[in-house]
């Protein structure tokens, strides 16, 4: 793969990404319309019944969503001052290993939530006013983790780049 | 030594060689957390920690609160809010000498009470102030210094992310902190305002007079900025009284500002769908900050580390004071090489707990670590807010330091304000939480 189609391929992942952030954008509109209506309702005594759990279950699927976005757009926190430093090989061989464990680290939450899931489907954990059904939003949750390892696995290669690598 | 203890110390120490190698710190945090608590309890366990505290993180009411007061910022970051504030105090500062400084530091003042990100502050108030200093020939270290400064108020008004964050890493009232954190933040403008006035009065060439507005035209300026005080009056005052939660408080404002955007005409969908994009980014890196801090935290509690740091530490034979004087320190040297806030969420765990055993009021304590990230924000080597000021004006870095140099004296004495007079940031919370 020559470094032209490594770009190409990149930014279709931060594409794909970007348009999964849009369900993150719904999620933080529908939470704060659903708290405004709320505390509306409140005032006039008709509250909605269960808008805490629905609100956090709803952050799920904002925080989920948006992870892969947060990735490609080169948002999270880290310390650059040492890697800016080190000649270019050595900088690039530490940023493949940080992607793969990142890759790791991802694929084993991806899993390990799967299974927690699959325990919240067993006990039948619903939420406690609506009795919404957990399980599914946790499973949502651990696809995305898995979406997350799909962009450090294109993170990878981006490291060879001549110019960027993958921040 | 206790073998948890040791394993703990080895994972601090791994930690931070893993946040030298570039990693983001959040993954870093789950990473060694995770690793940890399986040394210390079993690999199952720890699996179990890292898949139960990323989605407990996530999906979790009390910190929906991020997403929607960041929502409230970008909204009225994009629809050009700060723009407006800054317009209206030009015409009442501009004409005078150091005026442009001050209305900067006036407009970041009013703009902190919807938009709790640095970064923003910092990115529009250079956009919108620097040039308007250039064309009357203010001093590069004024105009770019004071920009570089407003960023950090909202470190300590609310509604501060920064607080948010220590309110639930030590399971403190967040509305107390958020009380706690207007009367510094508000002094310590007065203090920019009066430093400006200092430099100016020093050395009148450094910024000249711009022409005056009318008096009518003041007057015709001032509803735009009654609007936002409201808003700002509504999601605080919510809080204060008890009828919204914080994330309440969070949708209610980001409603509010999208209503009067849209009212002044000032949002396009495209607009709403960049402030969208721009919460999600930035909740999914606090988030991530915050759950690696989590499964960290739940490996350094295995390990005793914070409750045998805590009886080290107040065992010295030292002032509490001094004591309390190293531990700011300490965030202060750590802040310089990781990022301010993200030690801010790797260190509380550890030195919470000695600081509430040293007989610190912890809502006391949330403040002056704010005022210390608000150093933290502008001194070398990570000073994000200079950074952004001289990528965006291409003036050098080293004159931008030069003029936050006054600024950060002003921050010094507040911060020496606070440690003699409690009082300081406990004052408004004692009236309000009884």
């Amino acid at each position: 793969m020559t470094e032209a189609d490594r770009l190409v391929v990149w930014r279709k992942v931060a594409k794909v990404s970007e348009s999964l952030s849009v369900v993150s954008g719904i999620a933080a509109t529908f939470v704060m319309l659903l708290t405004v209506v709320d505390v509306l309702g409140r005032a006039v005594r008709h509250p909605i019944v269960g808008s805490y759990e629905i609100i956090a279950l709803t952050g799920a699927i904002l925080i989920g969503f948006g992870m892969p976005f947060t990735t490609t757009s080169g948002s999270h926190v880290f310390m650059e001052l040492l890697i800016t430093k080190l000649p270019r090989s050595i900088a690039t061989g530490m940023n493949v290993a940080t992607r793969i464990l990142c890759f790791l680290l991802f694929a084993v939450a991806g899993v390990n939530i799967f299974r927690f899931a699959g325990e919240l489907a067993r006990a039948g954990e619903v939420s406690p006013t609506l009795k919404i059904p957990v399980y599914p939003f946790a499973y949502m949750f651990g696809v995305c983790c898995f979406l997350q390892c799909l962009v450090f696995v294109f993170a990878v290669f981006r490291c060879f780049e001549k110019e960027g690598g993958h921040r | 030594m206790n073998l948890d203890v040791l394993i703990g110390l080895i994972g601090i120490g791994v930690l931070l060689l893993l946040f030298a190698t570039g990693i983001e710190l959040g993954f870093a945090m789950m990473i060694v957390g995770a690793a940890g608590f399986a040394c210390v309890t079993n690999p199952h366990a720890a699996m179990n920690i890292l898949a139960k505290d990323l989605f407990d993180t996530a999906a979790n009411y009390g910190f929906t609160v991020f997403p929607l007061f960041m929502l409230m910022g970008q909204i009225g970051f994009v629809a050009g809010m700060a723009g407006r504030l800054y317009d209206i105090a030009h015409k009442w500062l501009g004409h005078i000498p150091g005026g442009l400084a001050m209305a900067t530091v006036v407009g970041a003042t009013a703009f902190k009470a919807i938009c709790g990100s640095s970064g923003a502050t910092t990115a529009t108030f250079t956009a919108i102030a620097v040039p308007q200093m250039d064309r009357f020939g203010y001093d590069k270290r004024l105009s770019t210094g004071i920009v570089a400064t407003v960023g950090t108020l909202g470190v300590l008004i609310p509604p501060s992310v920064v607080l948010i964050i220590y309110g639930i890493i030590t399971e403190q009232s967040i509305g107390k902190l958020f009380m706690a954190g207007l009367l510094p933040g508000l002094v310590i403008a007065i203090f920019f305002l009066v430093t400006i006035y200092g430099w100016c009065r020093i050395r009148p060439e450094a910024a000249p007079g711009s022409t005056p507005a009318t008096w009518k035209e003041r007057w015709s300026a001032l509803p735009g900025a009654i609007w936002i005080a409201v808003i700002f009056l509504i999601v605080i005052g919510g809080i204060l009284l008890g009828y919204f939660t914080p994330t309440e408080a969070g949708g209610v404002g980001a409603f509010a500002v999208l209503l009067l955007a849209l009212f002044q005409k000032d949002l396009t969908f495209k607009k709403y769908v960049a402030s969208m994009k721009e919460t999600v980014r930035t909740s999914g890196m606090v988030m991530m900050l915050i759950a690696g801090s989590m499964v960290l935290g739940h490996f350094i509690t295995a390990t005793m580390i914070p409750q045998i740091a805590a009886d080290w530490i107040v065992s010295l034979p030292l002032n509490r004071h001094l004591i309390l004087i190293l531990i700011l320190f300490i965030y202060i040297l750590g802040g310089s090489f990781v990022e301010d806030l993200a030690f801010i969420i790797l260190a509380t765990p550890i030195f919470f707990p000695a600081v509430v055993k040293l007989g610190f009021d912890p809502i006391w304590f949330g403040i002056a670590l704010g005022v210390v990230l608000m150093i933290g924000i502008v001194i070398p080597p990570v000073a994000v807010c200079v950074f952004i000021v001289s990528n965006m004006t291409k003036v050098p870095i080293g004159t931008i330091y030069r003029g936050v140099m006054p600024f950060l004296i002003a921050l010094v004495i507040a911060m020496i304000l606070l440690f003699i007079f409690p009082q300081f940031a406990l004052w408004l919370p004692s009236l309000f939480f009884k």
